[in-house]
């Protein structure tokens, strides 16, 4: 029988540059591949050069067969075209941007039925596609048919998108980071079904992802790809167990979040060679106690929709100990948004006491009193999610990383801000202290990369010394071996300056390594907090449970 | 959607009451006495207020402008302060050819620019995008009257394939119509055909990055399946945007083009009652191009909901 796809020799490139070179791997009939490796490594780049789906200016060299059908490459657009959908399909990482918002989804699943059978009749296929949304697991599948995608959340979408790449039970599925924009409970559905449904079918699968704790639960073999190239090749349980490869053995190991040390202790394990600390720039003076950093109590808050209220904290009562490291984990849709929101000041509590820095943010109307917002953004700082988006591309770092200072309220304590050379120097230690040198300060955001980049958002956050550090899922859009890095900074910075933190992420291993005390959300309420290592070992809720369960570990 | 089309037709009304009352206080705001400018500056004071007394303009305002709009309702535009004449017919009169040339260009306009935008957008990496982008460019920058003079000294005087101006009702000679309505409507559409090609192959390249597209091209679609299947309708959303602005824009600027044929439209019409200090006739214009403009964004708005499943929930 022939494999579901054998790549033989495969170059991708621009007129100047090769990004991937000589690439060759098979993918046996209902065998199940994984493609690991970092952003930029050619995964993505790998599977859209099978499918022809390369963009304009990428050219692709080499060998590739799929099921019977020789060297795809040489075939033109119109020739490769009626392969793909019915021999080989795809699933793609963005289920919110990758169907047409103007079209119902099943239509756009029957589409794909019609579209390589003409003699199917249009009802016919219409019952097809609803059977297919009911195979995807998609409750009611006849109403979701007719739905719009935006009126589907994201692992639905990503359902219909499967229903759609597997409707004419093709030879090889290639899934490119299928499951990293859903939440954990979701992935891991989403993962099962994929699994199920390929194999049910014997299709043969392709699937690329950075998580290699996803790898090692979905796939038999593993490709490491790195810089463009395959580092190594195997069975799953013997490369993540006895890795061949220097670039694999340390995948793995930044993949493995340990718990937390006990508080105090410092963390060592992300300090590379060359990104060694400058000694703390200063020490905030012992302060005397006086109570919590952060107090929520009996927060409510609630949006409107049009006339319709929608509740997006139900009752949250939670305290921050000073210099302790508090953990949020929920998924979407959970509130932790929002419980950010008031920390920060951006709304008010419907009711309840919102207290940051024993400063009380209220206010009619669901905004905070402006006077109020002053003082605790001196005291309170955010690091985002997206270190692509949340940083001007027009400013300079130093501009960046400087901006809190320009305003008066933040520099209360630092007289030496008041003058441009003065910010600067301030400006200048803090960039060093979070490990970033050279030419840094005059470099744009887009040269550097992702963790770099977040590096500069710490920067700009504590620049102006706060009390409470807020990170909002800081390491979700970076790869693994830097996520390692990125937390065990946070947490270095935390120790030399006494910061509170406050990490929400939907990670619980994030969290796990990184804070003493976690409270896991769900649909606006706490329904479990205590000690990390406690909630972990022991959840009392079912749906830490759950969260628990459904968090990928990697099996070596 | 009906609550939506309610809601649109709610905004149509407030929006005309809002202008109409706009209108008036701004024109009897602005100097200019219609009496001086109807009697001339030599007037006896008896034979202005005689004037005065006989077109309404001594009564206080509010009663002026509650006269005004009371006509309206029934569709009456009134007298002509200068002539003496109904404004109604004379106006839909003059509406009439001008919604017919704009109407015209703007037709000629797409039928033009959706093809060559798209092409322009297919083809942006080679000789073809850049020759249409450029040339686009070149449509943009020309003014729409130097393109009518252009026409009328080439198609009109040179070669003398038609006329060179003058007007004849569709329902009197069709032929002859079709004839005097040509080179108006080219010259009116030239420019608004550049600047919306400029705007489709902007939405079409905008599309194309699209990940649906490429979720179509993996289901099996050929690069241009998919692009016809579900690329040109989403980039529809922003063209028909410009294309309700550009009729707005037209409607506004065809007295250029109504000047350089001797077309009798509703923007020579406006012309004169302004030179002629002609308030009655002035205000009766502009609350009916307004009126247009209302309804062409009416119209738009409706579009959007058509296309775009997304915008179909109800306003606020």
């Amino acid at each position: 029988m022939d494999p579901a796809l054998r790549v033989d020799d495969l170059a991708v490139g621009t007129r100047h540059r090769t990004l991937v070179e000589g690439v060759s791997f098979t993918v046996e009939a209902g065998e199940r591949v994984g493609l690991i490796g970092e952003s930029g490594s050619g995964k993505s780049l790998t599977a859209l050069a099978v499918l022809g789906l390369l963009p304009d200016n990428l050219a692709a060299t080499g060998t590739v067969d799929v099921a019977g059908e020789r060297d795809l490459l040489a075939r033109s657009d119109r020739r490769l075209a009626p392969l793909r959908g019915s021999l080989l399909s795809m699933v793609f990482q963005e289920p919110m941007t990758a169907l047409d918002p103007l079209v119902r989804v099943g239509r756009q699943v029957s589409e794909v039925v019609t579209l390589h059978d003409r003699g199917v009749h249009r009802r016919a296929a219409r019952e097809r596609a609803v059977g297919l949304l009911a195979e995807v697991g998609l409750p009611d599948p006849a109403a979701a048919a007719r739905a719009y995608p935006h009126q589907l959340s994201g692992g639905q979408r990503q359902r219909v998108m499967i229903a759609m790449a597997l409707a004419n039970d093709p030879g090889l599925l290639v899934a490119d980071e299928p499951t990293t924009a859903l939440d954990v409970t979701v992935q891991a559905q989403v993962l099962a079904l994929i699994a199920r449904l390929v194999e049910r079918r014997g299709t043969g699968l392709l699937f690329i992802t950075h998580d290699l704790a996803v790898v090692s639960q979905v796939c038999s073999r593993v490709l490491v790809m790195k810089d463009g190239a395959l580092v190594e090749q195997g069975p799953v349980a013997q490369v993540f167990a006895k890795p061949a490869h220097e670039y694999t053995a340390s995948l793995l190991a930044a993949s493995e979040l340990t718990a937390r040390r006990a508080p105090g202790s410092g963390t060592s394990s992300g300090r590379r060679p060359g990104i060694e600390s400058a000694p703390p720039a200063h020490r905030p003076d012992p302060e005397p106690p006086t109570g919590p950093a952060i107090r929520l109590d009996d927060v409510v808050k609630t949006y409107r929709r049009g006339r319709t209220p929608v509740p997006a904290l139900r009752g949250v009562s939670l305290d921050v100990q000073p210099g302790e490291r508090f953990g949020l984990v929920g998924e979407s849709g959970s509130g932790k948004t929002t419980a950010l929101r008031l920390l920060a000041g951006l709304d008010a509590p419907t009711s309840g006491t919102v207290e940051v820095a024993g400063v009380t943010l209220a206010g009619p109307r669901g905004v905070a009193r402006a006077r109020d917002v002053a003082r605790v953004r001196s005291d309170l700082q955010m690091v985002f999610q997206d270190p692509m988006g949340s940083l001007d591309p027009r400013m300079t770092v130093a501009d960046i990383v400087a901006e809190p200072l320009l305003n008066p309220a933040n520099r209360r304590d630092l007289p030496e801000a008041a003058t441009r050379a003065g910010r600067r120097e301030l400006v200048r230690q803090i960039v060093a202290d979070v490990g970033l040198y050279g030419d840094t300060l005059e470099r744009y955001p887009h040269q550097f990369s992702g963790g770099q980049r977040q590096r500069i958002s710490i920067a700009r956050a504590l620049v102006c010394r706060p009390k409470v550090l807020v990170a909002d899922e800081p390491v979700s859009a970076l790869d693994v071996s830097v996520r390692a890095q990125v937390l065990d900074l946070l947490a270095r910075l935390a120790d030399e300056r006494g910061l509170t933190l406050v990490l929400v992420s939907h990670d619980l291993a994030v969290v796990r390594h990184l804070c003493d005390r976690v409270a896991v959300m769900r649909a606006g309420e706490i329904v479990e907090q205590g000690p990390t290592e406690q909630v972990w070992a022991d959840p009392q809720h079912e749906y830490t449970r759950a969260l628990q369960a459904a968090t990928p570990v990697l099996v070596r | 959607m009906k609550r939506q089309v309610g809601w649109l037709a709610g905004q149509l009304v407030a929006t005309l009451a809002l202008a109409s009352a706009l209108v008036f206080v701004v024109l009897r705001v602005l100097p200019g006495d219609s009496a001086v400018v109807a009697l001339g500056v030599n007037a006896t004071p008896q034979a202005l207020a005689q004037w005065r007394a006989q077109h309404g303009t001594d009564r206080p305002l509010i009663a002026q402008y509650g006269s005004w709009m009371g006509g309206l309702l029934r569709g009456d535009f009134g007298t002509s302060f200068v002539t003496g004449r109904a404004l109604t017919p004379l106006i839909l009169d003059r509406v009439q050819v001008t919604l017919i040339i704009v109407g015209l260009g703007m037709l000629l306009a797409l039928v033009v620019a959706v093809p060559l935008g798209t092409l322009a957008a297919v083809t942006h990496r080679s000789a073809w995008g850049t020759v249409i982008a450029g040339a686009s460019q070149v449509g943009v920058a020309i003014p729409n009257f130097l393109v009518g003079v252009l026409l009328v000294s080439l198609v009109a005087v040179h070669l003398g394939w038609l006329p060179a101006g003058g007007w004849t009702p569709p329902a009197t000679n069709p032929a002859d119509f079709w004839r005097h309505v040509i080179l108006p409507s080219v010259a009116l559409g030239t420019v608004q055909a550049a600047i919306i090609t400029r705007y489709v192959r902007s939405a079409v390249l905008e599309v194309m990055r699209e990940d649906f597209l490429r979720t179509a091209r993996a289901a099996g679609r050929t690069r241009a399946g998919a692009l016809v299947r579900h690329g040109l309708r989403n980039a529809g959303v922003p063209v028909v945007t410009v294309v309700g602005v550009q009729l707005a824009a037209m409607l506004i600027g065809a007295v250029v083009v109504e000047r350089v044929f001797v077309v009798p439209g509703l923007g020579s019409l406006l012309v004169d009652a302004v030179q002629q200090r002609d308030l009655q006739a002035v205000q009766s214009i502009v609350v009916v191009l307004v009126a247009l403009v209302v309804v062409i964004n009416f119209v738009v708005d409706l579009l959007y909901t058509v296309l775009d499943p997304r915008l179909r929930v109800v306003a606020r």
